[in-house]
């Protein structure tokens, strides 16, 4: 073998893509940070259309977990050591102190796991004392990190694996995927489907999307491990669910946030499915009228 | 299964790139970054699926992030190639 001088590549590359990046400035006087805790999975530019709506005192920013080199890893890797959500809350809420961004008020919004670090942020800066800065904690279609969605990997339903694997598939192609999986299908019908609706090329090989899906397989477990073990305390502030019409788990209410608050759950229902949502123009207006008003954050309504 | 040259493989990826991105294979530049090229990453991870089936062996998932580009790829099968083929 020769030496590995990618390795230094592999470093640089990611060495230029900074966790905390800022996706515009306010149009007006800044009075607060919005920050959007994206997980990877889909390319960050899924959160444009809502940035462009942001009211003109939000200054908007974007913590992109796949830039943290660990968590980019272990979707890479099964055996790689894992960052906990405890660990990568601390890296977001370290750079958002460093960048001076939780001295006014702060909106922390973060889809899918990435509600999850949210609300371990909106956590450690409830610990310090600092949690009035959070003015709005939203999650969407985020799956609370509570003991009964806790599963073991290998608890991941082959079907629900392929439902969820079809609207990433939608998702990634920029179209809408009619393919709603029975305990009959399997890749191969999939992608059977995916060429017949022109998603993919006629000639893509089964082994090619076969590769696809192991690697959203092996982002699902990794978020899984990072938050194994995770059984957060309750925190004394509204919490926003958006939850679309094609969630993950669209049989759960609540998913799980509702042990998480001891205030009312304040859940927003939108159209589109889990990869979608932020891509639906009444969801991105429902979100933005949220954000212009975020509901009472850890102050008791009068 | 047979041994793939560096050269081969990097044919192989130029022009699977090229029908992919609907240009000449020219206009493949060996040395740029796989996520610098207007291809998504489904269309990356389905053409390393398609490029395992050709080998006939998988690259480890590490791979891409380790060798970003189709030279340092290229090279990188062909050591992993001379590993999996039993010396004749």
């Amino acid at each position: 073998m020769s030496p590995r001088p990618d390795t230094a590549v592999a470093a640089r590359r990611s060495l230029r893509r900074p966790l905390l990046t800022a996706l515009g400035t306010a149009a007006g006087p800044t009075a607060r940070t919005v920050c959007a805790v994206h997980p990877g999975a889909l390319p960050p530019t899924i959160w444009q259309d809502l940035v462009a709506r942001l009211p003109e005192d939000s200054a908007p920013h974007l913590c992109d977990l796949g830039n943290v080199p660990a968590y980019a890893m272990a979707a890479l890797d099964p055996t790689a050591p894992v960052p906990g959500v405890r660990e990568l809350a601390a890296q977001c809420l370290a750079e958002l102190t460093a960048a001076g961004l939780t001295e006014r008020q702060l909106t922390l919004i973060g889809w899918s796991f990435g509600g999850v670090v949210a609300y371990e942020i909106a956590a450690q800066l409830a610990a310090e004392g600092r949690g009035d800065v959070v003015d709005a904690l939203v999650v969407l279609d985020s799956i609370a990190p509570v003991a009964a969605f806790q599963p073991a990997d290998d608890a991941l339903r082959p079907t629900l694996l392929l439902d969820w694997f079809a609207m990433y598939l939608g998702a990634k192609r920029g179209r809408r995927f009619d393919f709603v999986p029975t305990d009959e299908d399997d890749l191969g019908t999939l992608l059977d489907a995916a060429t017949a609706q022109g998603l993919l090329p006629a000639d893509t090989e089964e082994a090619g999307l076969r590769k696809l899906f192991t690697a959203f397989h092996a982002g699902l477990v990794r978020n899984n491990r990072c938050t194994a073990g995770y059984l957060p305390d309750p925190l004394d502030r509204t919490i926003t669910l958006v939850k679309p019409a094609g969630s993950l788990l669209p049989a759960s209410p609540d998913l799980g946030w509702a042990g998480l608050s001891g205030r009312p759950l304040h859940k927003l229902t939108v159209p589109g499915d889990h990869y979608t949502l932020l891509g639906e123009p009444e969801t991105v207006a429902a979100l933005a009228a949220l954000l212009a008003a975020p509901p009472t954050g850890t102050r008791q309504a009068d | 299964m047979q041994r793939v040259t560096a050269d081969e493989a990097r044919l192989w990826l130029v022009e699977k790139l090229a029908v992919r991105l609907g240009v000449d294979k020219e206009q493949i530049d060996a040395e740029r970054y796989f996520d610098e090229f207007d291809l998504d990453s489904t269309e990356a991870l389905i053409l390393a699926g398609e490029l395992e089936k050709w080998l006939g062996f998988e690259l480890e998932a590490t791979a891409l992030w380790y060798h970003p580009t189709i030279a340092a790829l290229s090279e990188h099968i062909a050591e992993e190639s001379d590993r999996h083929v039993a010396p004749a």
